[in-house]
């Protein structure tokens, strides 16, 4: 096979259920986002611009979407010979169907397919986050360090530390504890959910994991504390910069108003790796005699006669006269019928709003979410 | 599978539009926000099922090569070899017009060994004529007829550009009586020739061989003197119709795409208008922008006043800045308190501010590619 230092994996089987409707059909990773993108169209990007062509797509829940959106790779030049995008499902075999029962249970289900790449480092990702990363200088520290295991981790603000994975660390970053959702933190250096293991290492930890009976498979729970457990070199990578976990309705919302913002720590509008994704043909977007649209993101195939604020427009959608839309999301093929009022909403794929309807509300402290 | 190739002819001393056509050949001028001329004969032929084409290009290839690639933004497979970019061009100055290039064909004699296992048929088509057209309905109407040739025409076309256009004139019963070498003779409601022939395969290659020993140079010519010994029929097609072959009429088609009508012909057909894609990011409104009757394409930054006009991808439109009836197209930057009115702006240009250029609808003003005013 390739000589392939280092592979990814991808956990997108997720369902993501607290996303409600936008996850009703689709897997997480597969949830548009930003108007023309997926929520994976980041980790993607990510892998190619970090040299990493190698990436193993896990998934499980709805995989139908994500499936089709992914095809052979080409869109993220990731269709390379002997390397590129494995979609990776649960399966059966002689001893019974088995699904992916954890994180680090469907890696453990695929261990054959990252032999057949044996890589000295295997990239553990999440289908589910907005960023753009460099894996390879976090590669790059992994092997200075020559870290058995790196985490990839950001200051959170010091309230938000229990909601997340908080790594203790010495003055050389080594991590020297890992506490799931403290209460009471002692630091804020957050856990991104990105890891670089050994592949020796993690290989074998897997093996031992799938063993033990009262193990949940995961991760966070279970594959890094007994890394960590074992006294292995274990290092934080510590990350600056815009990263997002859109697991929840209103987490997903307000990244997507992020992009509406003029933001220092993330340019969605930079060159610098561009994010790719699977790229449609419609035409470009129409604007109507008595349009207008302000502070917000179009994308090809729209059309637009109505009034349009604050909002981003996906793939093909049509805002009718005098229709207005305001604070919104609105995934593609949808239709805002003349005069109806969308405000604070999120409109899934292919809806229809009819004509004078009013949903939703800009005082609203929810988000309204049609699909 | 249809035993019909697609070739995509180059025609460069008839179409003349200026500076655009300075540094790439007519194929690859841009239109319509995200498109180049040549996207439009060659999704016809995608959308009807020819999955063997060649393109003839002009020395000027690097545009064409570059974005048309191995044709897989238009479905078609580099491991079939469905696409050929093909030599051209290399006509002899002689003063007269060549309609249909011979020795466009003879130079490309490893095409049609490539395509002979396979093909039967061919369908010549000009590269600058826009239309979304059913080709399948066309092979159905030259089967029926069986005949050796059919060119298709828009029909009772009254033109206010056409100089170099080639008009027909057909009998009730479909056949070609006559080709009118061009405009003096046609100004008003004649039938206009769209660009597109159909050629059974073998007569083509006796015709061509025939060129090498008389030295005849335009297909059109040897067509129009045989008439009373081929089978000539004329296509009548209805829809949507311009070519692209001067400055003027490169203006007024990016302004008919205003019209919704035109727009839904062109684009919002099952048969899609293909193109290169590219990883843009959605077109960004900033609060300041106001826009009307415009068509944008994505990747740009409005964030002025853009009413009746086309901008293209990535073109950035500052704050102050006023386009009326224009074009402006890809990686433009416009910036702050300048104003464009009936401007063609083509790739790159900078305005800077404070600028102010102001064609007119009759004659647009056109800025070169890479300009900084």
């Amino acid at each position: 096979m390739t000589d392939t230092k280092c592979i990814a994996m991808l956990l997108a089987g997720g369902q993501g259920s607290r996303l409600k409707k936008l996850t009703k059909d689709n897997a997480k990773p597969g949830v548009m986002f930003g108007g023309k993108y997926r929520i994976i169209d980041f980790s993607l990007s990510n892998c190619f611009h970090s040299d990493i062509f190698t990436i193993g797509v896990l998934i499980q829940y709805k995989p139908l979407i994500l499936g089709r959106y992914i095809g052979n790779g080409s869109s993220w030049a990731l269709d390379k010979i002997d390397q590129g995008i494995y979609i990776l499902p649960p399966y059966a075999d002689k001893e019974g169907e088995r699904w992916y029962r954890g994180t680090a249970h469907a890696v453990y289900q695929n261990i054959e397919f990252i032999d057949m790449y044996d890589p000295e480092y295997v990239l553990v990702l999440s289908g589910d986050h907005i960023y753009k990363m460099d894996y390879s200088e976090m590669l790059d520290y992994a092997e200075e360090k020559e870290a058995d295991l790196t985490v990839s981790v950001m200051e959170v603000e010091w309230k938000e530390a229990s909601r997340f994975g908080i790594m203790n660390v010495d003055e050389e970053n080594k991590i020297i504890e890992f506490e799931e959702k403290p209460e009471d933190p002692k630091n804020n250096m957050a856990s991104m959910g990105i890891y670089i293991f050994k592949w020796k290492v993690l290989r074998d930890a897997l093996l031992r994991d799938a063993e033990d009976k009262d193990s949940s498979h995961d991760f966070g729970k279970n594959i890094i504390p007994m890394i960590l457990n074992e006294g292995r070199n274990v290092y934080a990578f510590p990350f600056e910069g815009y990263w997002r976990d859109v697991g929840t309705i209103e987490s997903y919302y307000e990244a997507n108003m992020d992009l509406l913002k003029e933001r220092e720590d993330f340019d969605l509008y930079s060159k610098n790796m561009r994010v790719y994704s699977n790229n449609t043909n419609s035409q470009p977007h129409y604007v109507g005699l008595y349009a207008s649209i302000n502070n917000s993101l179009v994308c090809d195939g729209c059309i637009v006669e109505g009034t349009v604020t604050n909002s981003i427009l996906s793939y093909d959608v049509k805002i009718g006269k005098n229709a207005i839309v305001k604070d919104s999301i609105i995934f593609s093929n949808a239709e805002i019928e003349d005069g109806a009022v969308v405000e604070r909403t999120i409109i899934g794929e292919n809806m229809r709003i009819k004509k004078n309807k009013k949903i939703g509300s800009v005082d609203s402290d929810d988000i309204t979410v049609v699909g | 599978m249809k035993r019909i190739a697609g070739i995509i002819i180059n025609c460069p001393n008839q179409n003349n539009l200026e500076a655009m056509t300075g540094h790439r050949s007519i194929h690859t001028v841009p239109f319509g926000g995200k498109y180049r001329l040549i996207d439009f004969p060659l999704s016809n032929f995608v959308n009807s099922g020819i999955r063997k084409i060649g393109v003839i290009g002009s020395y000027k290839y690097r545009s064409l090569a570059d974005h048309l690639g191995s044709g897989e933004d238009w479905n078609l497979s580099s491991k079939s070899n469905d696409l050929s970019i093909l030599h051209g061009g290399k006509n002899k100055k002689i003063g007269e017009i060549t309609r249909i290039s011979i020795q466009d064909l003879i130079d490309n004699k490893a095409f049609f060994r490539k395509i002979a296992d396979t093909t039967d048929h061919i369908l010549l088509s000009n590269c600058n004529s826009l239309s979304n057209i059913d080709v399948e309905e066309i092979f159905d109407f030259y089967k029926e007829k069986e005949a050796d040739v059919v060119m298709v025409y828009k029909p009772n076309y009254t033109s206010d550009d056409l100089y170099k256009g080639v008009a027909v004139e057909v009998k009730r019963n479909g056949e070609i009586i006559k080709i009118l070498n061009n405009s003096d003779e046609c100004m008003d409601h004649f039938n206009l020739y769209a660009g597109m022939m159909f050629i059974k395969l073998d007569i083509l290659e006796n015709i061509i061989e025939d060129a090498e020993e008389s030295g005849e140079l335009d297909l059109m010519d040897v067509v129009q003197s045989n008439l009373d010994r081929l089978k000539v029929y004329g296509f009548e097609m209805n829809g949507y119709l311009k070519i692209v072959n001067s400055l003027k009429s490169y203006f007024d088609a990016s302004m008919y795409l205003l019209d919704p009508e035109i727009q839904r012909e062109l684009f919002y057909s099952k048969r899609k208008i293909y193109t290169k894609t590219k990883d843009n990011h959605p077109t960004k409104y900033n609060d300041k922008s106001k826009i009307r009757n415009s068509i944008i394409a994505s990747g740009a930054h409005i964030n002025g006043t853009v009413e009746n006009s086309i901008i293209f991808r990535e073109a950035t439109i500052a704050e102050g800045a006023v386009i009326r009836n224009s074009v402006i197209m890809q990686n433009c930057v416009i910036e702050k308190n300048t104003e464009i009115i009936n401007g063609i702006l083509d790739k790159y240009v900078r305005v800077t501010e404070g600028k102010v250029l102001k064609g007119t609808e009759e004659k647009p003003i056109l800025i070169k590619k890479d300009s900084v005013i």
